[in-house]
């Protein structure tokens, strides 16, 4: 799931595809809209939520407009896991959003479906990187499996912001969700170090920078 | 007239059978059937050895415990919905510091259908006759041993081994399924439940005894022999025949007219 808060009034306008730069090539790509009303009161933030599906071979977004609040979040997830991945790209009155350079305000969550040992970097290269180890469920039985679907109602929270982020290592039942909170970068894309075997690593005890 | 006159003995004409089984080779098979609720594709192949002959006049010859050698490569679809209950994922809510709480919608996985790849190698042994007859090819007369109705095969510990070696197909498959963990005993459990040994057991009869039935071993005799003389002699068979003849004991008979 990839979620935006947007504080400012005005329209967002935004498009769904596979990455930015194939997104701009798709003929006739949808572009759906947000408008964002004035606060009337002090802010108490609504998440409005927006369904990603596969229609035609584009993805579309349901509900295709949507009037929000300043303050509000949006989020956007594909429940169908057969849909492919896609990314949110799009501009309003505070510039530029994309899941796929997460700036300002913006979260991104993962399901972790299988255990091991992950590595998340940020696949623009910046030195944002930390480890996730997911644990296997133990048991077998229908307690256990009702205890381990009990436990899954706990998220598990990486905040960011600018070069500072934490926790660095987290551990987690497989089934769990991470969300990275975003709350202020240049632009970052979490991905595992293994979809992104290029990205240059720091050696250990490279000081972040600044 | 008979111009030769062969008569070989149980013993030589088990090494008849054993040099024919030789040239049998690798038999194959391949196509598609069901056991229980599956349909699999397979590939089979056989090889026969070993065994001890006995003669019968009027011209049987018993073969017993001879060794079928096969090869099966199998593989068959699982629908994973069908044995173990939907995955729904509840709805997770989490804090967020520039924000009040941000909740991830709830969820159901599909699971997805899974194919098991099973091969399985084994013996068995089983006990057969044979008539004799003699055919002619271009360069040989051929020595037929022809299998006289159906062999009975006795498949029930080769189909409990067969069992084991899909369990632990199943069970290196199913467990590559993302979130199987808490399902895995259930589904390993349902998926063999539904494979029973009768319907192994009938299965594996169905794909073997093809290969037993019909059963042709063949010991080919050239229709030409150099003999070693000065000169040289080349000796043609006009005509050959062969059966199991009562002498002073039961005898394979050979009959050559040169």
């Amino acid at each position: 799931m990839f979620g935006q808060k947007f504080s400012t009034a005005g329209n967002v306008t935004y498009r769904l595809g596979p990455m930015p730069s194939l997104t701009a090539l798709i003929p006739n790509q949808p572009e759906f809209i947000i408008e964002v009303m004035p606060a009337k009161a002090p802010p108490a933030s609504t998440q409005h939520h927006v369904t990603v599906r596969l229609d035609g071979g584009r993805h579309v977004a349901d509900p295709a407009q949507l009037q929000i609040a300043e303050g509000d979040v949006v989020t956007w997830a594909a429940p169908d896991a057969t849909t492919p991945p896609f990314t949110v790209d799009g501009t309003g009155p505070s510039g530029p959003f994309s899941s796929a350079a997460m700036r300002h305000e913006a979260i991104y969550t993962h399901v972790f479906t299988a255990p091991g040992d992950y590595h998340w970097v940020d696949a623009h290269g910046s030195s944002l990187a930390g480890d996730i180890h997911v644990n296997p469920v133990a048991g077998d039985t229908e307690q256990d499996r009702q205890a381990w679907l009990d436990s899954l109602r706990q998220g598990t929270l990486i905040h960011i912001q600018g070069t500072d982020f934490s926790p660095a290592s987290v551990q987690l039942t497989v089934g769990m969700t991470v969300f990275w909170a975003v709350e202020r970068t240049n632009g970052i894309a979490i991905a595992d170090s293994r979809l992104a075997p290029n990205i240059p690593r720091l050696p250990e005890g490279t000081p972040m920078p600044t | 007239m008979t111009d030769i006159l062969a008569a070989v003995d149980e013993t030589d004409a088990t090494d008849l059978i054993h040099e024919a089984e030789m040239v049998l080779g690798t038999q194959s098979a391949s196509g598609s059937s069901s056991f229980g609720p599956f349909t699999a594709g397979y590939n089979a192949s056989a090889t026969f050895s070993g065994g001890s002959v006995t003669l019968s006049a009027p011209n049987v010859v018993h073969l017993t415990n001879c060794t079928l050698a096969y090869s099966l490569k199998f593989s068959f679809g699982i629908d994973l919905n069908k044995v173990i209950p939907p995955l729904c994922f509840p709805q997770v809510c989490i804090p967020i510091p520039f924000d009040g709480q941000i909740c991830t919608p709830a969820f159901c996985i599909t699971w997805p259908s899974i194919t098991v790849p099973v091969s399985y190698s084994d013996t068995l042994t089983f006990s057969a006759d044979f008539g004799v007859t003699v055919a002619s090819s271009s360069s040989d007369w051929l020595v037929n041993f022809v299998v006289i109705g159906i062999p009975s095969l006795n498949l029930s510990a080769t189909a409990t081994g067969l069992l084991a070696a899909i369990g632990a197909a199943v069970t290196a498959i199913v467990s590559a399924v993302p979130l199987i963990g808490p399902f895995l005993a259930l589904a390993i459990g349902a998926i063999m439940a539904l494979i029973t040994i009768a319907a192994l057991t009938g299965w594996l009869g169905a794909l073997l005894t093809p290969f037993v039935s019909g059963l042709t071993l063949t010991r080919p005799v050239p229709k030409q022999i150099q003999v070693s003389t000065t000169p040289a002699v080349t000796v043609s068979i006009n005509s050959l025949t062969a059966d199991v003849q009562v002498t002073d004991k039961n005898e394979l008979v050979v009959s050559a007219d040169i």
